[in-house]
């Protein structure tokens, strides 16, 4: 930092405000995500196909994850694809066997019940006695859109209070 | 060539002490809703290995800061640290707990596998804040008080930050997208269907089908017209690196990144409340356009780094 940098009048090119603020824009993109640094890079690669997580109850009705987990869906499907990428290899479940999947969503669903709000899920008409996780995916080709929805795993759970 | 130089030429930022004041007081206020509401609200168990530890958590063990007690001690910690920061006093010192806090639980919070980017733009202020503060301390300047010019540099490189932040962003969808990012807008329309059902699938609402139909289908039969619409939000971002050259570039490019916001709120049901808010802060500064006029006809003395101004230059610029 120097005074130069925002009042005094500029003499040389490094001495314009623009340099600093293009340096730390570039220190940015470089560091890339490592809190509490970021170069915000999201909707930076657009894909003509995305993929979104749900997991719903035994009548494949869909839970407010927000409300019970205390993260949303988006956080969510990053925390399945990491376990996904610990379990083997890659994050992307159609490389993988459908045992794989089913091994990596349970795991997935044993932590995400584990770390409910417990006075939330009492709170629900009815608590949930089997966790469904599901990967809906949609796509764009040209004009038309594609939409699907996979089944990774189920997981049964006891309701309120209970260990799955 | 001078046409170039004029565009680029940066004129004098200052601001009175009634605007570092306010700028002072939201701040602190956005550092407890972020730090203090946000972060500490989704915390993993302090028990618990860290999924992926990243940033700060890779460096040094943070666990600790999840811990009932500590959070029960850091929370008045932070807000009477805020509260001597907000009235100016010490901030080398009393912003410490507030920067541990900050950047210690967002890094806890992008740890769980998954990563937010919420709060960095607020944990990037922070630290270029305390950063400059430091470096005034250690250049011998009165640190129980720091003076005008040191005051004014605090907030200039708040400005940068953000202005840096939106650039980077800029770039980054210029990179990963071999600069094809305006030629790919029409893909968003399956990004705007993702984040509307995504919404709904966190909060249990029910989507709106003009957000989950009507927009992901505008977007494929405009495709032009849907590229003028978000080049523009990336143009504004390219901007962002202009906001550093004087007050008003810093307020008209805020205005527009501040629309920008409310335009992919509305759209896409992504709130990015915090950008929104340090914009307005720092580069928009409501308050300077009811100050400023009044303090055209009273200037304030000159800062020792200060050139000398023709009077009325300052309200000129506005």
């Amino acid at each position: 930092m120097s005074d130069s940098e925002s009042n005094a009048p500029q003499r040389r090119w490094w001495q314009h405000p623009l340099v600093p603020c293009a340096a730390v824009a570039v220190l940015l993109v470089a560091v890339g995500d490592a809190y509490p640094l970021s170069p915000f890079p999201m909707y930076s690669n657009i894909d003509t196909s995305a993929n979104m997580l749900l997991v719903t109850n035994e009548k494949d009705e869909a839970l407010p994850l927000s409300r019970l987990f205390n993260s949303g869906s988006a956080q969510l499907k990053k925390r399945f694809e990491k376990e996904l990428q610990d379990q083997t290899g890659t994050r992307e479940y159609q490389d993988v066997k459908p045992e794989q999947q089913v091994a990596a969503g349970q795991a997935f669903l044993r932590d995400l019940w584990a770390g409910r709000d417990k006075g939330d899920v009492a709170k629900l008409p009815a608590p949930p006695q089997v966790l469904r996780l599901k990967i809906r995916t949609m796509t764009m080709n040209g004009t038309e859109f594609g939409d699907t929805i996979h089944p990774i795993a189920d997981l049964a759970v006891t309701g309120e209070g209970g260990e799955p | 060539m001078k046409v170039l130089k004029s565009l680029v030429q940066a004129r004098p930022m200052s601001w009175s002490p009634a605007e570092r004041l306010l700028m002072r007081l939201a701040f602190a206020a956005v550092i407890l809703f972020s730090g203090i509401l946000w972060n500490a609200a989704k915390l993993p168990d302090p028990g618990v290995d860290l999924k992926d530890p990243n940033g700060l958590a890779k460096v040094l063990p943070l666990q600790w800061l999840a811990d009932p007690g500590v959070l029960m001690v850091g929370k008045p910690l932070v807000a009477a640290g805020l509260l001597a920061y907000v009235v100016g006093f010490a901030p080398v010192l009393t912003l410490w707990p507030a920067l541990v806090y900050m950047l210690g639980t967002g890094a806890l919070r992008n740890s769980m596998g998954d990563i937010s980017h919420h709060t960095q733009i607020v944990a990037m202020v922070l630290l270029a804040q305390w950063l400059v503060y430091v470096v005034g301390a250690a250049r011998r300047q009165p640190w129980t008080k720091p003076p005008p010019a040191l005051q004014d540099q605090v907030i200039f490189w708040s400005v940068l930050m953000i202005g840096a932040s939106y650039f980077a962003s800029g770039i980054v969808k210029l990179k990963a997208s071999d600069l094809e990012w305006i030629q790919r807008v029409p893909a968003l329309s399956v990004q705007v269907f993702k984040a509307v059902w995504s919404a709904s699938y966190s909060s249990g609402e029910p989507v709106s089908g003009f957000k989950a139909e009507t927009v992901p289908w505008l977007i494929v039969q405009h495709p032009h017209l849907a590229r003028l619409f978000f080049g523009t939000g990336l143009l504004l971002e390219l901007l962002g690196l202009f906001m550093v050259l004087s007050h008003r570039h810093a307020r008209w490019i805020g205005i527009g990144l501040i629309a920008m916001h409310l335009g992919i709120s509305v759209v896409m049901e992504i709130d990015f409340v915090n950008h929104m808010l340090l914009v307005l802060i720092f580069a928009v500064n409501v308050p300077s356009w009811f100050l400023r006029p009044k303090l055209s006809g009273t200037p304030e003395p000159a800062m020792p780094h200060e050139p000398e101004r023709e009077p009325g230059r300052a309200a000129a610029e506005h």
